[in-house]
């Protein structure tokens, strides 16, 4: 059984009387239980929309979505699954602990249980400090990762987040790339949309990417990264002659594509001088 | 949205819509009953008042609509300014004919306060005139108050009071002791009502009915709330109209020289007075 | 701490409906219009008695407490049904676009218990601010009885008074402790709580909450009309005329009959029947208009 399977699924919006847009097209996808899953593509090109209709949010024109073998249009089929939207809000006027019990309620999970539950999210996505502030008063980064943490209230197997590290800070974005990470040790299925190729890079085993509604490609991320006919060395203290050396000993059976001195990136250097991270 | 529910819609409403106007005809047929809503809108009104306050009356605020008009009457009777006042007034009674009080007030302001102000108007120098104008207003006060009594023939209250203003001010106390009579045949009606058609009589002198009156209360039930009755006032009324008309001791109820003893009479009531007053007002 | 530590939640394969998630979702509604400051309306009704009582003290005891009466009823009606279309019309809209809408729907919640949570959490809010601004009034009336029969008495006491003073006196108690007045309210309630269920079904389809605020006014306007409405359905000769006229009947719902402010000032005894009668078609308007805001939020795309 498949944690999330479509089937052809296809969406049209109807624009006005008579002009209609196809939001999605016979879109095929199989993912996996326990794997982390990217949907990529640009804007508008139809990642919204298959989560909305993977949670029966919307209806689909045509074809069908599964969720651990259940249509999607049942409620049953929600019972182990948690959204993070993007750009959540939530309720204002709740504190942290306050929103997570909402949530938790609703999920039927009470009692002793809950409190326990609660304290756990919590400090799993870092906000023990902040429990009992609004979250009138949370920043952009708390209230994405409050949002994740009722995401997870009810302990579901399948987790759907919808741009999770948008306007979130460099080191926020590591915290929650470095959950996203754990909760796939933890045996979770997480479907990951975001333009943050880097991040999905890091984190997903498996890809697709979506334009104008159809999938046009599809594969695990380091396959379809991986140059095999390609070598790369990094070396440190090699003098200049023995570099001539090696060069050389490449020339013998291939061909040198290029020579250069290694960058570290942005968000290396960026979390260097902040000081690592904080949570986990 | 619509294209995958718009015969469920469609199908409740075509199912409760008549139980809806059914319904609702139960309903405005149980209020009838009890006399509710008797008071509707009509085009009348429509002409007496702005298209504003008529969306205010329709709404469920005509309660404070007839307020303002009422305070705003009011303020033209501080004024003097009778004939502003007299459509207001008219409003008033026609958007809540049911409050007893706009009726009473509003003709006692026509036939004791402008009528009386015409009769001593300066400004009309010829007495006839001035005695038209106040016969005018006094007439508006009594077409008023039977206007108030069709629209609410169950109210002792409003007989009494147009007693009262024939008795008064018109002096005509055939009809006078009419609606006396009238208002006293109610049940609720207090006991004061019923000796006012003696005394009405007395006025009119027509005094062998007034003693007849008299003698009815006299011999009537003195228990249960006639426990309340003024007796030695009525015992004072009869003695006087007894010597009045000269009716033979053997026939009278109190002979000469013998007085009833009024520890013994049933409820001594001293201080009362036993016409009612125009209190409340100033 | 980590989390398989927790018992992961039992496999189900029904969800049946739940009273305990609707429940949560009224009082998060209640909480949240009440962080609306929707409870100034308090200030809004003490004015309005204040207004009301010092008014009309130069007149006689009848009329002053006619018009403390008649703008008590008036504004309970008023700010009821006022935070019963504007508060209910503000629901789902702000619920969009914070987004929480969607973390709800996509727990395993039922869109009719959603639904119904804000129905309810809506309902029971007005219950309380009626219940508080009942409670004002009365207190007002009471103040207003003792100094009006204190007055009328004038020093001596009630066994001593004279028939007419103690008819003043009873005309008094007539008008402050009227049963009647108790019903009037009752019926202001349901009528309240129709106005939340329509404005709710409004507003699943509506596209902004200015839209259903402007229906729900066009729709309050328009209720005195009902009586005319169903008069003129009744004439109608031909069956399509009839059913034509149903949906624009349909929509009026017949408010005035929930109003008996006019009849209880005039001192009119109000059936229990009759209580009950109307209560019945508005708690049946009610259900009826619930369930095509429900059969409509159902298919609704969000």
């Amino acid at each position: 059984m498949y944690a999330v399977e479509t089937k052809d699924l296809t969406k049209h919006f109807r624009i006005g009387l008579k002009r209609k847009v196809i939001a999605l097209d016979h879109l095929n996808l199989k993912i996996n239980e326990g794997e982390v899953y990217g949907l990529l593509g640009p804007n508008g090109s139809g990642k919204s929309t298959t989560l909305k209709l993977i949670l029966g949010l919307h209806q689909p024109t045509e074809g069908e979505a599964t969720v651990f073998g259940r249509s999607s249009e049942t409620v049953v089929s929600r019972l182990h699954v948690g959204l993070l939207p993007e750009n959540p809000y939530f309720y204002r006027y709740l504190n942290g602990e306050e929103t997570l019990r909402f949530y938790g309620k609703l999920c039927r999970v009470t009692g002793p249980a809950l409190e326990r539950k609660i304290d756990e999210i919590l400090e799993l996505v870092g906000l023990s400090q902040s429990r009992h502030r609004r979250l009138a008063g949370y920043s952009k980064g708390m209230l994405q990762r409050i949002g994740l943490g009722q995401a997870m209230i009810h302990d579901p197997k399948l987790l759907l987040l919808d741009e999770p590290t948008a306007g979130v800070d460099p080191e926020g974005s590591i915290d929650i790339r470095n959950l996203i990470i754990k909760l796939k040790k933890m045996g979770k299925t997480v479907i990951l949309c975001s333009h943050l190729l880097s991040q999905v890079q890091d984190v997903c085993d498996r890809i697709s990417i979506l334009r104008y509604g159809k999938k046009v490609l599809e594969g695990n991320v380091k396959e379809l990264l991986s140059k095999k006919d390609q070598f790369q060395f990094i070396a440190s203290g090699l003098s200049e002659q023995d570099k001539r050396a090696v060069e050389e000993l490449i020339s013998r059976s291939g061909k040198l594509e290029s020579t250069s001195h290694p960058t570290s990136t942005l968000e290396d250097l960026y979390m260097e001088s902040v000081g690592g991270t904080k949570i986990i | 949205m619509w294209s995958r529910c718009w015969w469920k819609v469609l199908l409740v409403v075509l199912i409760f819509s008549p139980v809806k106007v059914l319904w609702e005809g139960d309903i405005h047929k149980l209020a009838r009953a009890s006399g509710l809503f008797s008071a509707g809108f009509n085009m009348d009104m429509r002409g007496k008042i702005t298209q504003d306050l008529a969306v205010a009356v329709l709404g469920g605020f005509r309660g404070i609509v007839t307020d303002f008009i009422w305070l705003a009457a009011h303020s033209n009777w501080e004024k003097r300014e009778w004939f502003r006042m007299k459509p207001k007034l008219d409003t008033v009674v026609l958007l809540q004919p049911h409050f007893l009080d706009y009726w009473d007030i509003g003709a006692w302001h026509m036939a004791w306060n402008i009528s009386y102000d015409a009769s001593v108007n300066t400004a009309e120098p010829r007495e006839a005139f001035r005695l038209k104008e106040q016969r005018y207003w006094i007439d508006e006060g009594e077409k008023f108050l039977r206007e108030a009594i069709a629209n609410n023939p169950d109210s002792w209250q409003l007989y009494f009071k147009l007693g009262w203003l024939l008795e008064e001010k018109k002096q005509d106390y055939k009809q006078a002791v009419e609606y006396f009579t009238k208002a006293a045949e109610f049940k609720e009606a207090p006991l004061y009502v019923r000796r006012q058609v003696p005394h009405a009589l007395r006025k009119g002198r027509m005094n062998k009915e007034a003693l007849a009156q008299w003698r009815k209360i006299w011999n009537g039930p003195r228990d249960g709330e006639y426990v309340h009755e003024l007796w030695d006032v009525v015992e004072q009324e009869m003695r006087k109209l007894e010597v009045e008309l000269k009716v033979p001791y053997s026939e009278r109820a109190f002979p000469k020289n013998t007085y009833t003893n009024v520890l013994t009479s049933p409820v001594p009531e001293p201080a009362a007075k036993s016409k009612p007053k125009k209190t409340d007002k100033k | 701490m980590s989390l398989e530590a927790v018992q992961p939640m039992q496999e189900q394969d029904s969800l049946s409906f739940s009273p305990a998630r609707v429940w949560v979702i009224a009082t998060n509604t209640m909480t949240e219009v009440i962080r609306q400051k929707v409870l100034y309306v308090f200030i809004l009704f003490g004015l309005a008695l204040c207004g009301a009582s010092s008014f009309f003290t130069q007149f006689s005891f009848n009329e002053e407490l006619k018009s403390i009466i008649d703008t008590c009823l008036a504004a309970i009606k008023l700010l009821t049904a006022l935070i019963a279309v504007v508060g209910t019309a503000m629901l789902l809209p702000s619920e969009i676009e914070n987004r929480t809408i969607y973390t709800i729907l996509t727990k395993p919640v039922y869109r009719i218990e959603f639904l119904l949570g804000k129905v309810a959490g809506m309902s029971l809010l007005l219950f309380f601010v009626t219940i508080v601004m009942s409670v004002l009034f009365g207190a007002v009336l009471l103040l207003d009885e003792k100094a009006l029969v204190s007055h009328a008495l004038q020093g001596t006491s009630l066994l001593q008074a004279s028939d007419p003073v103690k008819q003043t006196i009873n005309a008094i108690y007539a008008q402050t402790r009227n049963p009647n007045l108790i019903k009037a309210i009752f019926l202001l309630y349901a009528q309240a709580v129709l106005l939340v269920s329509m404005t709710m079904m409004v507003s699943t389809f509506a596209t902004s909450s200015l839209f259903s605020i402007i229906i729900m006014l066009v729709i309050y306007m328009c209720a005195p009309l009902a009586t005319i409405a169903n008069e003129v359905w009744k004439s109608q000769p031909s069956i399509l005329g009839r059913v034509g006229l149903m949906f624009i009947s349909f929509c009026i719902p017949d408010l005035s009959s929930m109003t008996l402010v006019d009849d209880v000032v005039a001192g009119k005894h109000v059936l229990m029947s009759y209580v009950l009668s109307t209560t019945g078609y508005a708690a049946l308007y009610t259900l009826v208009v619930f369930a095509l805001g429900a059969f409509i939020f159902q298919e609704k795309e969000l």
